[in-house]
Formats: structure tokens, sequence, C-alpha cells
């Protein structure tokens, strides 16, 4: 079969089909479409104003290193007036952040824009290899969510940003929908989907990437050959959380546009007036946005400082014998805690 | 089974429970009690996620949560003819015990106040059977086999015989073509579509056999966990809108109001209770038996499911519980603001063979929905009104659509390409998930699989395909009148 | 032991469509007990038709299917460890078919 010419420029052959709208392209003209998009977006949303300090929240990854790019180029070409920098957390996991870090330390220097990193050990005085020395290796995952959403916010205030924009790709957003699908996270899956949050007090984030360019992510980052750092976290994953990966693995080798329209489900849920969502305070330890008393991260914090490091982690599921009666070791250590009769510190929920 | 009656409550039956229950004694460690009855009596299954009970307790347990949803819902009232649709399953099977028990219970009660008040009524009820064979391509033996057993099981045991209907999922087409029926599933290539196509096709036969023979309510026996692997199958196949209309304890877009007393009781209870008080239940193939975990979405899912509760037996609840909090459709409720609008809507729905909804003028009244002719879920009306595909066709196209046009969707044999643009706008009156797995691709097998389609669901597809033409037609109308006005402005 | 083992829910299949079978189980080397564990090994190597994964996950069964020992709960009788006794009953039942 002869290959068939730019649909766009009708100049150049086509070199690659957009999933979304089968529509054959050739490279140039699917960089400058894919470009306009995210411009778009971010114009029709008004995600930024002139003069803000913008931090791109840069793991290495794919998705963050594409961010990058294209919100320079964005800011260059249509003269957004933006203070951009990298922003980078350490988890401190040996094998896997190291040579993330790398990648981001070589794009502040292809992008030319800083790049400030924050570590747990800095932030929190542990670092993950440190906090998986502590618990053992099955609810780490907890810890590292709890912690790499605040560090990313706390991180950004501290080198005074104005707002954030994250490089969520679909399969994050994805099984994210899910997970607060599985957990019962009312809250977080009526805004999990939407492009930006925490306008009120927090600071504001922001997903330039949506529903209609995220296909194209890994389409842009192999022909423009950005450097890019892929690697799994080094810790398994909690089995709920396993399990929602393996699900979405299943789905994708059966139905590769499952993906996206998990996160069409997700944009398009529309709760009941009456459901009720909890109210947003402030963590009485740290300031930081929370419904308890204290914020997830601090109620962590305080079990890991106390040297009962699965406080807070939730009941683990003591199947056959909570039936028979007989006690976990987790609902011994809830018992010694000081933090009594609080029982919306200690309910199981989990922090993305 | 005596511990069956409907008056085991939770204080009596630690008595029954010695009497039926041969005592030998669960093997290796120490006994556990029942934490319902706190006499002693000695648990024999795990329900309600972590409570040792016995098998007493756990049919009081099963049998109130099917009550409260009867009666806090009004499910089913005196007056209603209740269909049950049995698969010969535990969930089904449990339903029809269940329906059993409280009729014989209203039955005595209204025997025994017959001096005192007379126009007490009882509901009737009836039981159906969608034999799904054909499906399958077994032969014609083991099929009428599968309808011996489903006829004993319905047939005996019961103090009064309810009628048994039995029907076959080609009765959908009018002539019961099992040709037809095959040919239509084959051409859908989509494994997941294909599952899903059955269960449509399924509910337009229920609804065939409840309308012929005069029920009021059919009965589905969708419990918690088939519910939860349903919302993530839903999920995931992008119908996050329409989600909600199909897991709640009503749903009146059906001719018969469709009802789910069964929605709070988990699959592993109505398992153990088949188990243990000897119902008879009948395993029947289906398209996903043996098959593997991931030969479907719906499949999946359910795998999923499944797994989650291994790590926490609270999972398929609270998915059903965050599904629940999805805001429903104006169909699912009972009590419409008027009662009288509600039965006027329910003979135009009767006059007009099975259409659910009435859309004369789309997205102008809060309380109708369109519905996807083929699976009969509501549509997004941002999607309906505003997609792509329409807009492409709009620009394009830009002359007048005739009503010659509108054949396309009638099933004329002129050529195709001629009507690419009206074919693009015909395939948004299905809902994009329908689109995708059953109908995937209008040029080429779509119509196929369109054309053999029952005539009731083609003919919902054309009325739609032309009360959205006249709306799209008013619309571009408005439009033009703003562009001028905008043009004269610069 | 003799043991008498039955499938159900559709795990039939996976033993030649027979739902009963008396089985004659012995606990292996340097065991005194037969344990509900060592009887899962057992099915699978001497029993079980086709399709392991179709019954098994790992060292237990597959999530989704319910074990009763006599007509009681698995999970009243400590699961895998559970230890069995001659002429008990041991059912197997598949939650993942059917409504």
């Amino acid at each position: 079969m002869g290959r068939q010419m730019c649909e766009l420029c009708k100049d150049r052959r086509a070199a690659l089909i957009r999933p979304r709208n089968r529509q054959q392209l050739c490279q140039q003209c699917f960089f400058v479409a894919f470009e306009n998009e995210i411009h778009k977006t971010i114009v029709d949303n008004r995600l930024f104003k002139p003069g803000e300090r913008v931090a791109i929240a840069a793991s290495g990854g794919k998705d963050s290193t594409v961010l990058a790019h294209v919100l320079t180029e964005l800011n260059r070409r249509h003269n957004y007036g933006l203070d951009l920098f990298l922003l980078s957390i350490d988890e401190g996991i040996t094998g896997y952040r190291d040579d993330s870090l790398e990648t981001v330390k070589r794009n502040e220097i292809q992008y030319g824009i800083p790049l400030e990193v924050l570590s747990y050990k800095a932030l929190y005085g542990w670092s993950m290899d440190e906090i998986v020395r502590e618990i053992g290796r099955k609810n780490n995952c907890t810890f590292c969510g709890v912690f790499r959403r605040q560090a990313l916010d706390r991180g950004a205030a501290k080198v005074k940003a104005d707002k954030m924009a994250t490089g969520h790709n679909a399969d994050d957003i994805a099984e994210t929908v899910l997970l607060n699908i599985i957990r019962g996270d009312i809250a977080r899956l009526s805004r999990c989907t939407a492009i930006i949050t925490g306008e009120e007090g927090a600071l504001p984030r922001c997903k330039p990437f949506n529903l209609g360019n995220l296909d194209c992510l890994f389409t842009y980052a192999y022909y423009k050959k950005l450097d890019y750092f892929s690697t799994e976290c080094t810790y398994s994953p909690n089995a709920y959380r396993g399990y929602a990966r393996e699900f979405i693995k299943d789905l994708e080798s059966i139905r590769p546009r499952a993906i996206l329209d998990i996160i069409k489900s997700g944009e398009s849920f529309r709760f009941a007036l009456t459901t009720k969502m909890p109210e947003q305070g402030t963590c009485e330890k740290c300031g930081y946005i929370s419904s308890q008393k204290w914020c997830k991260a601090c109620v962590l914090l305080d079990g890991l400082n106390r040297g009962l490091p699965r406080l807070g982690i939730g009941r683990t599921r003591g199947k056959s014998s909570s039936a028979t009666g007989i006690q976990t070791d987790n609902s011994c250590s809830d018992k010694q805690t000081s933090i009594r009769n609080d029982k919306r510190i200690l309910k199981p929920s989990l922090d993305f | 089974m005596a511990c069956d009656s409907a008056t085991c409550g939770s204080s009596s039956c630690g008595s029954q429970e010695a009497c039926c229950a041969p005592q030998k004694k669960p093997t290796g460690s120490q006994l556990v009690f029942c934490v319902k009855c706190k006499e002693g009596v000695v648990a024999r299954v795990v329900a309600n996620q972590s409570e040792p009970m016995c098998l007493g307790c756990l049919h009081a347990s099963l049998l109130s949560k099917f009550k409260t949803a009867i009666n806090n819902h009004s499910l089913v009232t005196p007056s209603d003819n209740v269909l049950l649709a049995f698969s010969g399953g535990p969930a089904s099977r449990v339903a029809l015990e269940f329906l059993r028990e409280i009729r014989s219970k209203a039955q005595s009660d209204k025997d025994a106040s017959r001096d005192h008040r007379s126009g007490l009524t009882v509901f009737g009820l009836g039981v159906v059977f969608v034999n799904e064979a054909t499906v399958l391509q077994v032969s014609s033996a083991d099929a009428q086999l599968v309808e011996d057993k489903i006829s004993s099981i319905v047939c005996t045991g019961s103090p009064r015989l309810e009628t048994l209907h039995i029907a076959r999922l080609e009765d959908v087409f009018k002539n019961e073509l099992s040709q037809r029926l095959r040919a239509l599933l084959e051409s859908v290539q989509d494994m997941t579509g294909r599952e899903d196509l059955i269960e449509y096709l399924r509910m337009q036969v229920l609804q065939q056999v409840a309308k012929e023979h005069g029920y009021t309510k059919l009965v589905l026996g969708l419990c918690t966990t088939r519910i939860a692997a349903r919302v993530l199958a839903a999920t995931a196949k992008g119908q996050g809108y329409s989600l909600p209309a199909d897991i709640q304890y009503l749903d009146s877009r059906w001719p018969v109001p469709v009802v789910l007393p069964l929605r709070d009781c988990v699959t592993r209870e109505l398992v153990l209770h088949c188990h243990v008080a000897n119902l008879d239940t009948v395993f029947i193939r289906n398209l996903s038996t043996m098959a593997d975990r991931s030969s479907s979405i719906n499949n999946l899912a359910h795998t999923f499911v499944t797994s989650l509760q291994e790590e926490n037996a609270s999972r398929e609840y609270t998915i059903a519980r965050t599904a629940a909090k999805l805001m429903p459709f104006s169909f699912n409720y009972s009590e419409c603001p008027s009662t009288y609008l509600a039965n006027r809507r329910r003979k135009d729905l009767l006059a007009t063979n099975i259409t659910p909804m009435n859309n004369k003028e789309m997205s102008s009244s809060s309380g109708s929905e369109v519905l996807c002719p083929v699976c009969s879920s509501p549509l997004d009306m941002l999607d309906y009104c505003n997609s792509d595909t329409d807009r492409v066709s709009l620009e394009e196209n830009g002359r007048h659509i005739d009503e010659e046009d509108l054949e396309y969707c009638g099933g004329s044999d002129r050529g195709i390409h001629s009507f690419t643009h009206q074919s693009i706008a015909f395939q948004t009156v299905f809902c994009a998930s329908c689109r995708f797995q059953i109908l995937p691709d209008v040029h080429t097998k779509g119509i196929q699989t369109y054309e053999l389609l029952p005539g009731s669901m083609r003919e919902r597809a054309q009325k739609q395909f032309k009360d959205k033409y006249s709306w799209m037609r008013h619309q571009i109308e408005d439009l033009l009148i703003e562009e001028d006005g905008a043009e004269s402005q610069t | 032991m003799q043991l008498t083992l039955e499938f159900g829910g559709g795990l039939e299949l996976l033993f030649g469509s027979k739902k009963k079978h008396q089985v004659d189980v012995s606990p292996s080397n340097g065991h005194i007990e037969l344990t509900v564990e060592a009887l899962l090994v057992w099915i699978r190597d001497n029993l079980l038709k086709e399709r392991p994964e179709m019954f098994m996950k790992d060292k237990s069964v597959r999530p989704g299917v319910l074990v009763l020992i006599n007509d009681s709960d698995w999970e009243l009788c400590g699961r895998l460890e559970g230890v069995l006794e001659d002429k008990d009953t041991v059912t197997f039942i598949s939650t993942l078919h059917g409504g």
C-alpha cells in the first residue's frame, strides 16, 4: 500500500496516524497540531496569567518531559510571560530516583529553565529507603503517595511558585479514577479529572494535557527524541493498587482505548447533590489542607517517629483472623496509640 | 429444609438450627458461635464481611435485606403482577425463594383477615427463563435439557406453582430466526460488545414476555457483587454518564419497570445460602464460560472485583456505594412529580412498542432522557449535540438534509458513500459505547450489524435520527442568524 | 482417608463434569494430618482435568471460589490450615458465574 500524503500540508508523506481521529499526518504537522492543542487547552481554560511563576512537576518520566518541553516552547512562541522552572522531588529510592534525577538535570540544561530538587529527607526527615526499612514493603505506597502529594506543594511554596503544572498521563489518571471508585473517595473522584484543582487555599495545580491529546504523548516524545527516563519504582505497590494496575494493563491489551474511556467516565460522573463532600480545613500540625484534624502526612509521620509506622495506614485484611476473633498485629498497634478516640484519623481511608 | 420457613427470626433460629443441621463439627479449630443468636449456636458461615453466623441467621439476614429493598423503594406492591427473570443461578434462585416466602406470608395474612377486610390483595408471581442456547450453537437436545432442568426447579417444592414462561433469545425477532440471531452476533467483532448485545436482546425478550402476559414489574437478580463489577466495566467502557441508570432499585425506563431487590446482597452469601438450604441451581454455559479472564471487559471487571474481595471483604460494598452516589435519572425514582404524568407516560410507552422515552423536543424537558436505541442507556447531551462528528458533517455538508437521505437508516440498498455525512450523524443517535463495540464502523461492518438488529431497535434509531435532524436543522438556522449578526458588528 | 469432594457453580466442568467425587487421600510424606492446603495440591495433581488457573491461584483456590467443609464455611475452619478428617465432605463452589 502506497503511503498517504499528510492530510494537513498535503505536501509531505504521512508518518503517523493519530489514534483519536485516524488522521494521517507528517511529523512536522503532527508537532504543530499537538502543540496547538495544548496551547488551546491553556488559553480556553485560562490556565495561566502573565507573570506567574509556574513550577513544572518534573519526574524525569515521559509525560513531565513532554510537558516541560512543550511549555517552554509555547511560553516562548506565544509570549505567555511565565517564569517557568522545574520542580523535582527526591523520594530517596536508590536505583529509581537517582537515575531519573539525572534526566531532569539534563532537561534543565536542554530547556534552559532552572531546576529545584526537594528531598523527602529534607522535608520529612525520612527517605523512602529508610521508611521501607522501617515498615517493610507492604504499605510503602501509601507513604510515598501521601508524601509526594504534599512534597510538591511544599516545595513549590518554598520556592514561591504561584502555580504548578503536572503532566499526568492517561494511565495515571485512569488509575486514580479506579482507585477512587474502589475506596469510595467521592471527593477525589469528583475532582481527579478536573483540569485545575486546589484553587481555594492550596496551590493551584493544572494539567495541560487533556483527553484529546493524551494519546499523542508517547508519539510526540518519540519523534521529538526527547530525553526521558522510564522505569518502574523498585518497591512493589499496595495489593489493591497492584490489582488496579493489572486490571488496566489487561484492559489495554483487549481494548487500548479503555484507558481514555475510564477518564471519559471520570469526567462525566455527576454526583447527586445530596452527597456530602468532606469539608476542607487545615492541618493543626503543619497547616496543609486537610479535612481531618491532622493531615495524612502528619499522621503517618507521627507514627513513624514514634516507632508505630503502621498507624494511619488502616486495618489490614485479617480475613480469617478477624472472623475468629484473633487480633491482627495492626489492631494492637492502633490500641497503643495516644491519639485516642479519634476515629477520623484512624479511619482506613488511603490517600492517593 | 425446615429452617427456610419465612418465620425464621434471629431469636428462634437457634432451635431450628439444632433440629435441621446435622451437627458434625467443623474440622480442626475450636467452635465459633453465631454472633446474632448469642445462644451458643454454632456458626456455619461467615457473612456480612466478618460475622460468624448460623444458617438461620444467614437466611434471616438475606431475607431482611431483600424485604427492606422492596419496602423502602416500593418495588413490589400488593397490586403488582411480578415477573422474575430466572437464570438458574444462585441469585435469581434466592430471589425466587424469597418472593415465594413473602407471597405465601401475604396470602396467609389475607386468608386470616378475610372476615375483617375484603380488599386485601396479594401480588402475582411468574417466572421467565430466556434460553440462549442458540448463541452457543448447542444441540437442540441440550437446549431442551436446560429448559427441563429449569422447569423442574421452578415447578417443584412450591406450595403454589407459579407460571413459568420459557422464551428464547431469538424471540426478539418477529419470526424466531435463530439464523439471524447468529448472524447478528457474528457481525459484532468485539467480544465485550457481543456479550453486551446479548444482554440488551435478553432485556427486549424479557420485556416482550412481561408485556404480553400483563406483568407490572420485572425482577432481576442483580446483586451487589455484580453491580460492583458492572460499575467498573461500565467505567472502562466510557459509560460514566449512563452508568447510574442501571444500578438503582427501580428502573422504569422500560414498558414494564425493572426492579433489583437483591441490590444489597452479595454473591458469596447468596451462593452459600443456596448450598446450605439445598436450593437447586443449574449451571448454564454462556459466552464467557471457561473463557480466559481477559476474554471481555465484563469478565475482567468481575475477576478484578473478586481479587479485591480477597484483600478487603467490603470492597464490593464500597464500589457499589460509590456508584450509588452518582446522580440517578428521573426514571429511577419511584415518586414521580405527578403520578398522573407517570401513568400517562407509561401508556405512551406501551402504545409505541418498546420505545422507552418519547423525545419530541429533545433536551428541553428535564425529566425525559434520550436513550440509545440499542442499549437504552441515556445519552449524554453534551456528546449528543456537540460531538465532533456532527460538527464535521455540518461544516462540510452545509446543505439541507432531505427526507430521502433519511432512508439510509431505514435499510435501503442505496450505495453507502453518498450518505457518508448522514451516516456519521446517524451514528450519533447511538451511545458512544455501542458505536464503538457494536456498530464500530458504519462504512463496513456496522451497516451489516445494523441491518441485522431487531426491528424495534432500528425503528427507534430511525425515529431518533429524524428527531435529531429536525432539531439540528433548527440549531443551524439559529447559528446562521447569530453569525450574520456578528459579521454586521465588525 | 476417605473424602467426598463436591464441585459446583461451573467448577465441575474442570472435573469431567462430575459434581461428586469419592476419593482416598493420605497425608504426604512426613505429615500426620491432611490440611486443606495439601488437599488442594492433591486435587490439582490427581483430579483436575484441565485449566488449573481456573481452580487455583498460588497455593489457594482462585478468588471467587467458596470452600465449605462439612457444609461449614472454611473461613471458620482455618482456611488453608484447616485439618481434614476421615469421611469429611469438602465443597468447592465458584461464584464467578451466573446471577
